[in-house]
């Protein structure tokens, strides 16, 4: 009965999580995003760091020196980077005014297919199931992540947009066409529920139509990378969107606030 | 001593799959079920091997899965059958021993992956054969690693197979 409970009780609550899952979160919570921040410091410290030792062997008359003097601007470098990521992230969050948390992820899925993180934020930070999650896309500004699913007092479950249960209401911007953008599990989503005779090109880009009242109109989703020819799909010609956030790379996000913390 | 050792690991495992995850990606295979399945050499018993099946499932779910039940119902149906295996073939014997792990762990990430997640009306990845079949290959990989490490180990004869 004690594990029945703890793996489906509570699911009907604000949180979204069974009583096991908030368990989870707040015992392996800390211990997960230690581990992660480990693995992204390393990321960090091999791509600026040791490919700058790599380069910095080939010239020995400056080795000793020089070593020294990367590994300050290794370090300078790291926290100019962090610096323009939140401030990246800021410009995101500055059209939505000042309703937003930035987050870190702290978790991924453990071997499964489905698209999901967990982040440091949750109920406490104002974080709330169905709120949009962004983040900073190379040129463009804010980005579409995915959604929160569930929340913790302290971590947040979120929902990709890779994820197959995964559903977006979006327009192809140049031509107003609607449609739904749906994951696929791998790096690209399809955009489905648009006509064969629909003005689509490809490099189109992909926002948000605010049409499903969970995300804001206007968001950038990702690009057209292929259309199908034909109408494989009866009446609907399926359109494959390559998504503007590098989902690899990721290591914060913006959650949008639909409404302001209790 | 053992059981806490025992929890460490799987703990260790976790910790060191999210280091991974955040470093490169996260690696393709179930960290946990095939040391669940461990807890039979640590001679551990059943109701010691239920609650680390209940507590890693739940960390497995918490991270992996929308809706929750998917892990913790499949490893424990998957550590049932091997428990069941081991009794019916008195699993002394190297072969006989890895065919049910290997039964045992197919039996139970097809359940996690993809049985119980279409009863629970999840949507599958396409194509679902694909994303399914790394993981599932990635897992009895890796549990055929722990098998090993179990066999041929320094500390064999801590981890060696029940006689019974």
């Amino acid at each position: 009965m004690v594990a029945l409970a703890l793996v489906f009780g509570g699911l009907s609550g604000e949180k979204r999580l069974s009583f096991g899952e908030r368990l989870g979160l707040k015992v392996f919570g800390p211990w997960s995003g230690g581990a992660s921040e480990g693995g992204f410091g390393l990321r960090h410290l091999w791509r600026k760091y040791l490919w700058l030792v790599g380069v910095a062997e080939e010239n020995e008359r400056l080795k000793k020196e020089i070593l020294r003097l990367e590994a300050e601007l290794a370090r300078l470098e790291e926290e100019e980077l962090a610096y323009q990521r939140l401030a990246k992230l800021l410009k995101v969050s500055a059209p939505f005014g000042e309703q937003v948390v930035v987050a870190r992820i702290i978790g991924k899925p453990l071997g499964s297919w489905q698209a999901m993180i967990v982040i440091d934020k949750g109920i406490k930070d104002g974080v709330l199931p169905e709120m949009p999650v962004l983040s900073a896309a190379p040129k463009e500004g804010g980005a579409l992540v995915g959604q929160v699913v569930a929340a913790e007092d302290h971590y947040a479950k979120v929902l990709l947009l890779l994820d197959p249960s995964s559903a977006v209401d979006v327009l192809v911007q140049r031509s107003r066409q609607r449609g739904v953008l749906r994951g696929q599990g791998k790096g690209v989503c399809l955009l489905d529920y648009v006509p064969a005779e629909a003005d689509v090109r490809e490099n189109d880009r992909i926002v948000t139509s605010g049409f499903d009242g969970l995300y804001p109109k206007g968001i950038l989703v990702g690009w057209v990378q292929r259309i199908y020819p034909g109408r494989l799909k009866g009446l609907f010609r399926p359109i494959e969107v390559r998504p503007a956030v590098d989902f690899e790379s990721l290591e914060e996000v913006v959650v949008l606030q639909k409404k302001p913390p209790k | 001593m053992r059981i806490i050792t025992y929890h460490l690991l799987l703990f260790g495992v976790f910790c060191l799959y999210q280091f991974l995850a955040a470093l490169v990606a996260p690696p393709v295979f179930d960290p946990f079920f095939p040391i669940l399945l461990g807890g039979l050499f640590w001679g551990l018993s059943h109701r010691q091997m239920a609650l680390a099946v209940l507590i890693w499932g739940l960390v497995s779910d918490t991270y992996s899965f929308l809706v929750p039940g998917a892990s913790v119902i499949s490893y424990a149906l998957g550590l049932f059958l091997f428990l069941q295996l081991k009794r019916r073939l008195a699993l002394t014997v190297f072969f006989p021993a890895l065919l049910s792990l290997l039964v045992s762990i197919s039996i139970c990430e097809l359940l996690r992956l993809f049985l119980i997640p279409v009863l629970l009306e999840l949507s599958l990845p396409v194509p679902g054969f694909y994303f399914v079949g790394r993981i599932l290959l990635g897992t009895l990989a890796w549990g055929f690693l722990c098998w090993l490490f179990c066999q041929f180990s320094m500390v064999r004869n801590f981890f060696e197979l029940s006689s019974i």
